[in-house]
């Protein structure tokens, strides 16, 4: 049986092979996309207006267009079309591996490691990392994101972003321009050397911003006059950092939490490069500084987990009958729960507040799904964000920022054919995006069917043999592990290791269908505590929660199946 | 040229983060003034956050917020030599010299231990490094403004540079055990220090070579030797953690041979030993009142150490390194009256004027006087009293703390997904935090 399976697998594979090869040539590069309401930028929208892209480009936009002979004609009647969106910054269209560098220093000089081991790696030019097949490209350029400002993953200096077209078939179609900016954070090395702390990483910023001042000058004060001038070191580290002392580059840099912008403007203010402030989450609590000091803002479009206020009545009602089992919660609780309420509605008005102080905005998916990018752009909305804010914060704000105002953002001639095209207004909550275009190729979706939320079937069969990688996302953190199974008889074992905790073995695991219930203890705090964790089993992915401690901490995890 | 630079810096950083400053009218208190004397039914007036007035029968306009203190006593905001609250980082623990760092880096302005330090009086405190290395970073003078969210607001701007130097077990074990380079003993810290300021000094030169144009190219930039020639240079005062006679005397030693005259010594348990040598020296003292024996090395002290150290004419002062002593320093100076004798004016100044000194604001804050700061801490009871209750605290001429006005839930910042109940781990501000961030780095070595 199982042998059966895994040749059916092994054709899938080839036959998927056979078809998705894009060796046959496209039919046409032209494109007429007719009688629809073409919305040029945030605020104009032509009705009845037809698009006509030619080689990647938008050839004519208007009306009584005449239809180029070679053109494949898409009738958007009722249809609208959108600038294709841009992430002001993600890591779309990177491995997993890349995430984390420098995690084995047990034989590294804690006092002195190597650039690379303290997370300092400036020198990473993330153009060479791409990979067109990675399903980030496919799942980010589904909901709507044409170009993407890529930064490589990492640390105090993780290295240098492109921006990239999602779609090609190699990094060289991808690409669109290399090494455009530096992304830095205050994120201090893995392995506990220096710098190892907040503190050690802004020291670390001002020495190596210095130093390349200074070597950029030596540099130049050789190649005048090389003969009895000392030669210069090389140093690829510091001289990697040459454009962003030249102001040549800005540095996006992560700034999640109030403290990490005031942290990272207070270097920004000392040392003078360019800085965008990147995957803001509490921008509006420092916006008069930000307006001050013009540091153009990309705000995190991942949000805090709703409030149960706006889940739905049924949930409340599974409450409310809880309550009536439970003591009635004390007022302390109720209290805390209010304040953090309210400071969850403070996240989700970030982008309002903005828009209504004037600092033009746009998005990082760096921490958002793909999934949620809608999702989560509709609850901003509803905190107070204007569609056409809205718009321009996925448009014209990352086209300016990038510095591709010229060519994406708006629906004009000349700019890249980077389209969406939506079967109603993007910004209603059962809006389709039917057909994406991408540097003038076209990606045609199928109508999404309502998704259910999955609940266990007790007649499911699983296999959860294997090893499993998952995401637990606990209090806005997401910590990655593994978990391995392994079945002998009708019985699994296995264990489960995460970023945070050495291997943990199973005391049991459940399986009723698709329904699995593992059970582990855990040293905490010097005493042992139960660990729970609820999973719903699809195939190669599961969904579930986390309990710890009896309740004392719960969170999310969802997980794949690695392949063999 | 570097000062001309210097002062337009912190001319910018002025323009950017001016702390916020108000007036008050504080009325009918007893005053205790440390310098001038104590003054029944006086008047306190706080203008644009200065002390404008002290006298009686002082008024003001209805714009201005009146407290009575009838029955009440006001003395100047109390000042901690030595903290590590409302910062996020205490020990850069990779380095046996981490000069370079600054724990004014990692202010955290929604820390709630700054809003307990204000409920205990305590407008001031020196953030200090840890004491991981013999050389650790420099530490933050800072305003306790609890309520603003920009850290930037907390530092107080014109006060001097300080460092944080280690001397003794706890250097020794991170580095010498723990990592198995120098320093491993006592011998070697010394030598650590000696290296160090050798290294600054050579760096200085080299520097000074280049500014003169004898050289062509500038010398490797390098922040920690930058940081040690500004000690050399006088620029930055030390405070070390300290115990033992002996290790006292050698770093004494150490800064003649450096030409270094600004150090404050920290702990210094057995510094009543040593009191006439520190005072001739010049150095000052901060210590705790009675508390000693947590390890070996600070095995031997007395709980008469700062009246001795007073005594001896060395500049005394009385500090928390903690969340919970930061909170009742006035009961802790009163403690040198049950042990020495000292007079009430002498046992304030422990947690006033003298901390003050030791931290080179004295012209600003530690005592009231016209023209210092708006920073007053206003009591129930006489603050060296027992029963003493503080009642309103004053920053910059700003209350922020009003013991009439004092909700359960102080935080500033709440994490939207917390989860209920919530589990909170003993606050890590109320331990003694010299050495975290450093157990973790112990534990995965053994």
């Amino acid at each position: 049986m199982k042998r059966i399976y895994f040749i059916c697998s092994l054709l899938v594979g080839v036959c998927g092979s056979i078809f998705c090869q894009t060796d046959v040539p496209d039919v046409t590069a032209t494109f007429a996309l007719t009688n629809a309401n073409v919305v040029v930028k945030p605020g104009t929208t032509l009705e009845n207006a037809t698009i006509i892209i030619k080689d990647g480009y938008i050839q004519q936009v208007g009306s009584n267009l005449s239809i180029p002979f070679d053109a494949e004609v898409i009738a958007a009647d009722s249809m609208f079309v959108y600038a294709g969106f841009i992430a002001g910054l993600s890591h779309i269209g990177l491995e997993k591996e890349e995430e984390e560098k420098g995690q084995n220093n047990e034989n590294v000089k804690r006092y002195d490691p190597p650039p690379a081991a303290a997370g300092i790696t400036p020198d990473v030019s993330v153009g060479e990392k791409l990979n067109p097949k990675q399903k980030t490209v496919e799942g980010y350029r589904n909901v709507g994101f044409t170009l993407a400002h890529v930064v490589p993953k990492g640390r105090m200096m993780a290295g240098k972003g492109s921006l990239v077209f999602l779609g090609g078939d190699s990094p060289e179609e991808m690409l669109l321009l290399q090494d455009m900016s530096l992304y830095g954070s205050l994120l201090a090395s893995r392995g506990r050397v220096y710098p190892s702390t907040t503190i050690g990483v802004m020291s670390k910023w001002r020495e190596m911003y210095k130093q390349a001042e200074l070597a950029a000058q030596h540099e130049k004060k050789f190649m005048a006059n090389p003969a009895g001038t000392k030669r210069p070191t090389f140093d690829k580290t510091i001289k990697s950092l040459y454009d962003v002392t030249a102001k040549s580059i800005p540095v996006f840099f992560h700034t999640s939490k109030t403290l990490d912008l005031s942290r990272a403007m207070t270097l920004q203010q000392e040392l003078g490069f360019d800085m965008v402030a990147a995957n803001a989450k509490q921008a509006y609590k420092l916006a008069d500084r930000l307006k001050q000091k013009n540091v153009p803002v990309v705000i995190s479009l991942d949000l805090p987990k709703e409030a149960k206020d706006n889940k739905k009545k049924e949930d409340d009602k599974k409450e409310n009958e809880m309550k009536d089992d439970k003591m009635k919660e004390d007022t302390e609780t109720e209290a805390l729960k209010a304040r953090a309420n309210k400071s969850k509605k403070e996240y989700e008005s970030q982008a309002a507040q903005l828009e209504k102080n004037g600092i033009a905005f746009s998005f990082s998916v760096t921490e958002t799904k793909a999934g949620d990018v809608k999702k989560n752009i509709m609850r901003m909305i509803k905190s107070g964000l204007s569609e056409d804010a809205a718009l321009a914060a996925l448009t014209t704000n990352p086209a300016k920022v990038l510095g591709l105002q010229q060519v994406a953002g708006t629906i004009e001639k000349g700019r890249f054919a980077n389209l969406i095209v939506t079967d109603t207004t993007y910004f209603k909550e059962d809006a389709n995006i039917r057909y994406v275009f991408v540097d003038g190729k076209k990606y045609e979706l199928e109508k999404k069917e309502k998704k259910k939320k999955k609940e266990g079937d007790p007649d499911a069969i699983v296999d959860l043999a294997g090893t499993w990688s998952l995401i637990i996302s606990a209090d806005g953190m997401d910590i990655e592990g593994t978990i391995n199974m392994e079945k002998s008889g009708d019985e699994y074992t296995g264990s489960m290791t995460t970023d945070m905790s050495d291997e943990t073995e199973f005391d049991s695991v459940e399986v009723d269908g698709s329904n699995v219930t593992i059970k582990m203890t855990a040293e905490m705090n010097g005493g042992q505590a139960p660990i729970v964790v609820d999973l719903i089993v699809d195939e190669d992915e599961f969904e579930g929660s986390v309990n710890i401690a009896n309740g004392m901490m719960t969170a999310d995890v969802s997980g794949s199946k690695d392949p063999n | 040229m570097k000062n001309y630079i210097a002062t337009i810096c912190l001319v910018l950083m002025g323009l950017f983060s001016s702390a916020q400053t108000g007036d008050v009218l504080i009325k009918n208190g007893t005053v205790i003034t440390i310098t001038d004397g104590v003054k029944e039914d006086t008047d306190v007036l706080i203008r644009n956050g200065k002390i404008k007035q002290i006298g009686e029968g002082l008024s003001v306009g209805e714009d201005v917020k009146v407290i009575d203190a009838n029955g009440m006593y006001v003395m100047p905001g109390i000042i901690d030599a030595h903290s590590h609250a409302g910062i996020d980082v205490v020990n850069e623990a990779t380095a046996p010299v981490t000069a370079e760092v600054f724990v004014g880096d990692a202010i955290n302005p929604y820390s709630v231990s700054i809003y307990r330090a204000l409920a205990g009086g305590v407008t001031v405190s020196h953030a200090m490094h840890g004491s991981a290395n013999a050389i650790g970073g420099q530490c933050e003078t800072m305003k306790h403004h609890y309520g603003e969210e920009d850290p930037t607001t907390y530092q107080m701007k014109d006060a001097p540079r300080t460092i944080k130097f280690a001397l003794g077990e706890n250097p020794m074990r991170v580095h010498g055990e723990g990592n198995g380079i120098q320093p491993k003993t006592r011998m070697g810290i010394e030598q650590v220090f000696r290296k160090a300021f050798a290294e600054g000094r050579e760096y200085q030169h080299a520097w000074k070579k280049y500014n003169s144009g004898n050289t062509d190219i500038a010398p490797e930039y390098n922040l920690r030797k930058q940081t040690l020639a500004d000690i050399l240079n006088g620029d930055i005062i030390i405070h070390c953690h300290s115990y033992r006679a002996d290790e006292i005397l050698m770093l004494m030693d150490v800064l003649e041979d450096y030409g270094v005259n600004q150090i404050c010594f920290q702990h210094v348990n057995e510094g009543f030993k040593v009191a006439p040598e520190l005072a001739e020296f010049g150095a000052t003292a901060s210590v705790f009142a009675d508390w000693w024996a947590y390890k070996f090395e600070v095995y031997y002290s007395t709980a008469y150490n700062a009246a001795i150290l007073t005594k001896n004419g060395v500049v005394t002062s009385i500090n928390s390194d903690s969340g919970e002593l930061i909170r009742h320093l006035y009961h802790e100076a009163g403690k040198t009256q049950k042990y020495g004798d000292l007079t009430d004016n002498e046992a304030l100044r422990l947690i006033t004027l003298n901390p003050a000194i030791q931290l080179g604001i004295n012209d600003r804050v530690g005592s009231l006087e016209v023209g210092k700061d708006g920073d007053v801490a206003v009591f129930k009871n006489h603050p060296l009293s027992i029963y003493a209750v503080p009642q309103y605290t004053i920053v910059d001429g700003i209350v922020r703390f009003d013991i009439n006005k004092d909700p359960a839930d102080m935080r500033l910042d709440i994490n939207p997904d917390e989860t209920f109940p919530a589990f909170h781990e003993l606050d890590a501000h109320d331990e003694h935090r010299c050495m975290e961030g450093v157990y973790e780095f112990l534990f995965h070595q053994h």
